[in-house]
């Protein structure tokens, strides 16, 4: 059971007008899979994405979840997008409403749904408290988090989130991450795309580096580090120019923890 | 240059986003703000130019009150201010056209029209998309474009409303140095970001938090202020920092990024 992208391509406008966007893409997402799709902006990341679940067609090559063509009806329930402009995903007059937009037009009325909103708000969490205000009234951060519960009450098998931390402050970055962690442990395949590097490659299972359209690279965090072509988060920097003037540090280290260790064992057997 | 005094302000539904502000704008000054989501930092700049009257207090720019409708014209040509959302500042069809809709309601000449738009195009690096349709721009781009929109028009002080949550790395380095650069030239800058990194360069930082001033020093100042309470800083000044504390390097140094912390460990020859 899995999302698997082969061999895609697509490109916007016709003739000589065409403007190739992607360019043979193959990575595959499994059921409890992080995968961390990174690059500048401009490489194609959020057009991929829309192929995740529908929203576009390849124009060759094909995308399936869990051995359906994308294009089904069913695949759009399969995966929830969380898109980067959250007020663009947000439409209804009070929080309650939104969240239970999804899954009351699946069918869900009554007590179950009223269940189902409370135990996504709760996924994320925000108070129920809010479930009665405007969504429109709420912080950036709230809205994001509002948002994703709107995907969650669906209880999508994948969850493709377009750079979720554009805008948010640390204290709701944390827990946006909290929140992606549960649903990793339950089985939820999740793709997250983003140009914070650090945000992405201490989560991922696997990162996939896209370029001017072309998957450049796929394989895990680790593997990333390791290659000097891609760009590489400000730690790991200073670890790579620690290394080459001399300091017996690993180079593929990126957290400030695993750094400071590195360096004061470095320093202190250096200086005897 | 700007000044808020006893500034507090209440939204319609009775909810009190800013509480007794007082802040002083020094002309030809770098101020950046931070604050969590909600604590007030874009309903504080939108005070800046008039686009909110404060519900207490006075703010003045330039002498002017930004609650006397006579003098908000004025004052909005002062002040320009780049927004979070790209989408909600953009007008034009091209690039070129979206530049261009500032200066021409100033009613400059062609010449001088056609010189403002083509630099600001130029300052951030939009030079090959100039004739581009604007929904065919990435979401970096367009935020790029609104820059452009803004460095147009002749504005003595520039709001820059988290401008860089969008883009990737490189571009925001970009974006950092044309604000730099625009700073040196003389245009007082208000900073609005989540990035703590890029409030390194300003000469002053103030934090929000609910509403109030947490914090309100320079970026050394208030980095230790905040790493001493246990919150998130720049993950290289982290690092400094616990080198310092560890007193693996000098109390003193203060880097500004990764390579500048590497010379205090490691010293090149």
């Amino acid at each position: 059971m899995s999302i698997e992208v082969n061999g895609l391509h697509f490109s916007y406008g016709k003739g000589k007008k065409r403007l190739t966007i992607l360019k043979d893409v193959t990575f595959s997402v499994g059921k409890g899979e992080f995968v961390g799709i990174i690059g500048n902006v401009g490489c194609g990341k959020t057009t991929l994405i829309k192929h995740l679940n529908g929203l576009l067609v390849p124009l060759s090559g094909n995308v399936t979840v869990d051995g359906l063509a994308s294009s089904k009806k069913e695949v759009c329930r399969k995966v929830g997008v969380l898109f980067q402009q959250p007020s663009k995903q947000l439409f209804c007059k009070t929080v309650f409403e939104d969240i239970a937009y999804g899954p009351s037009n699946f069918g869900m009325k009554g007590d179950e749904l009223e269940h189902c909103v409370h135990d996504a708000i709760e996924k994320v969490g925000l108070s129920s408290d809010i479930l009665g205000s405007s969504p429109f009234s709420l912080s950036g951060g709230e809205m994001r988090l509002v948002a994703l519960a709107g995907v969650l009450s669906s209880s999508p098998d994948y969850l493709v989130l377009d750079e979720p931390t554009s805008g948010l402050s640390t204290f709701y970055k944390e827990r946006l991450f909290r929140t992606l962690e549960l649903l990793r442990q339950n089985g939820v395949g999740i793709v997250l795309v983003s140009h914070h590097l650090e945000d992405v490659l201490g989560v991922a299972d696997k990162i996939v580096y896209l370029n001017e359209g072309k998957m450049v690279f796929e394989g895990t965090p680790e593997e990333y580090l390791s290659s000097l072509s891609f760009p590489a988060p400000e730690i790991t920097v200073l670890m790579r120019e620690l290394s080459s003037s001399g300091l017996a540090v690993k180079k593929t280290v990126f957290s400030v923890e695993d750094a400071f260790n590195e360096i004061v064992g470095a320093l202190s057997e250096k200086r005897g | 240059m700007i000044e808020l005094k006893g500034v507090s302000y209440s939204y319609p539904n009775g909810n009190k986003v800013l509480d007794n502000i007082d802040i002083r704008i020094e002309k030809g000054s770098f101020t950046t703000i931070l604050g969590d989501n909600g604590s007030g930092k874009s309903t504080l700049i939108r005070h800046m130019n008039g686009l909110l009257k404060p519900s207490q207090g006075v703010v003045s720019v330039c002498g002017m009150d930004t609650a006397s409708p006579a003098d908000i014209w004025k004052i909005r040509q002062t002040v320009g201010m780049v927004f979070q959302d790209p989408h909600s500042q953009a007008v034009g069809a091209t690039v070129e056209e979206d530049v261009a809709f500032g200066p021409e309601n100033l009613a400059l000449e062609s010449d001088e029209i056609r010189l403002l738009v083509t630099n600001a195009i130029a300052n951030v690096g939009l030079e090959c998309l100039e004739d581009s349709l604007l929904m065919s721009l990435s979401g970096g781009q367009l935020q790029k474009t609104a820059i452009a929109g803004v460095l147009a028009m002749v504005s003595e002080v520039l709001i820059f409303d988290e401008v860089t949550s969008m883009l990737d790395s490189d571009s925001r380095s970009q974006i950092i140095d044309i604000v730099r650069q625009l700073n040196k030239r003389g245009n007082t800058v208000v900073y609005v970001t989540h990035h703590m990194e890029e409030a390194l360069f300003a000469n002053r930082v103030i934090v929000l938090e609910n509403g109030s001033i947490a914090s309100d020093g320079t970026p050394r100042d208030v980095f230790r202020e905040i790493y001493a309470s246990g919150r998130k800083v720049p993950p290289h000044l982290e690092l400094a920092f616990r080198l310092q504390d560890a007193g693996m390097i000098s109390p003193d140094v203060f880097p500004m990024d990764a390579l500048s912390l590497k010379e205090e460990i490691c010293p090149s020859r």
